[in-house]
């Protein structure tokens, strides 16, 4: 039976690890998106989506609620790095952000034993580039360039794809501490409440 | 911790990738065995018209442009500036064009001529990208 002082101290300890967990992990896909903008690229505007990385490993390991945290500081801070915020670009990679995070927490809620790292991923870099396409299409009024480069977003968003969930997956595997939210080790934990 | 990799991603990356590319390769067939009418050759001086031509058949035209008379020499199914008064001759540079959209322009003449499609219904304004 645990004293009151000690759930206390328990609670306090999970904000706290919490809190270090959403910081480290937005600081971490902050450089991550600022290396994404800067790498050169066949086409500038498909981006590798490196920063997804550790989304997803969030989404996974620690749940959808500190992921989201982290995700949308990300578009929102990164997009105050980039010089962007609030113009008709930081809309086009809010929406995709946004659309594309709902549909991997939703892969990875009801799909994830069937699917992998690799196919939720996919699943997120193919929604993002596509609700770009889409509003890109929608703002020019004219549906043929959705009919010319879908070809190309889904090719893109299949490499890219690939390439971030297997990073993802091997995040989770090299640095479970921040993949998992257990930023304070198990052994600490258990000394304390001892 | 969830796999790397499994069977449902291979189905989910193969269906959605082969049928987009399927799809589209199937409209590039489309437009491949679709032919519209013979190419045609337009050819403008300044805003006017001058002539539309069929590229199937040779024919030599001359075209009254600012600075003098231009040659425009359709043969082989392929047109090309000849002879044009112009200081650089960019025009003769450009060389022969055969396909939709392509076009040769003689700036200081303001003569211009312009591969289309004779059913297409926009022959007009926009380039073949930006169409």
């Amino acid at each position: 039976m645990k004293s009151g002082s000690e759930k206390r101290a328990e609670d306090v300890r999970g904000r706290v690890e919490k809190l270090s967990l959403v910081a480290m992990a937005t600081v971490f896909e902050l450089v991550l998106f600022v290396l994404d903008s800067a790498i050169p690229k066949p086409i500038p505007w498909i981006k590798i989506g490196l920063a997804n990385i550790v989304t997803l490993a969030l989404l996974i390991g620690v749940g959808w609620r500190a992921a989201a945290a982290v995700h949308f500081l990300r578009i929102l801070i990164g997009a105050v790095f980039r010089g962007g915020l609030f113009t008709p670009f930081f809309l086009l990679s809010f929406s995709g952000g946004a659309l594309s995070f709902l549909v991997m927490a939703l892969a990875v809620r009801w799909a994830m034993p069937v699917l992998g790292f690799v196919g939720v991923s996919f699943l997120g870099a193919l929604t993002h580039n596509f609700t770009q396409l889409v509003l890109v299409a929608l703002a020019l009024s004219d549906t043929t360039v959705m009919a010319l480069l879908w070809p190309v977003v889904v090719f893109f968003s299949l490499l890219y794809g690939c390439f971030s969930g297997y990073s993802s997956y091997h995040f989770c595997r090299r640095i479970p501490q921040l993949a998992t939210g257990r930023l304070i080790p198990a052994q600490t934990q258990a000394a304390r409440s001892a | 911790m969830p796999k790397l990799f499994t069977f449902a991603d291979l189905l989910l990356l193969l269906a959605v990738g082969g049928s987009s590319f399927a799809f589209y390769g199937f409209r590039f067939w489309q437009d491949r065995f679709n032919q519209t009418g013979p190419t045609q050759v337009v050819i403008q001086a300044g805003k006017r018209i001058v002539a539309q031509l069929d590229l199937s058949q040779d024919t030599t035209l001359s075209v009254k442009g600012a600075l003098g008379d231009v040659t425009v020499v359709v043969s082989g199914g392929r047109v090309r500036f000849v002879n044009a008064h112009c200081p650089l001759k960019i025009c003769e540079k450009t060389g022969e064009i055969n396909h939709k959209g392509e076009i040769i322009v003689c700036a200081p003449n303001q003569v211009l001529a312009k591969i289309v499609d004779s059913t297409s219904e926009d022959s007009g304004t926009l380039d073949g990208v930006s169409r």
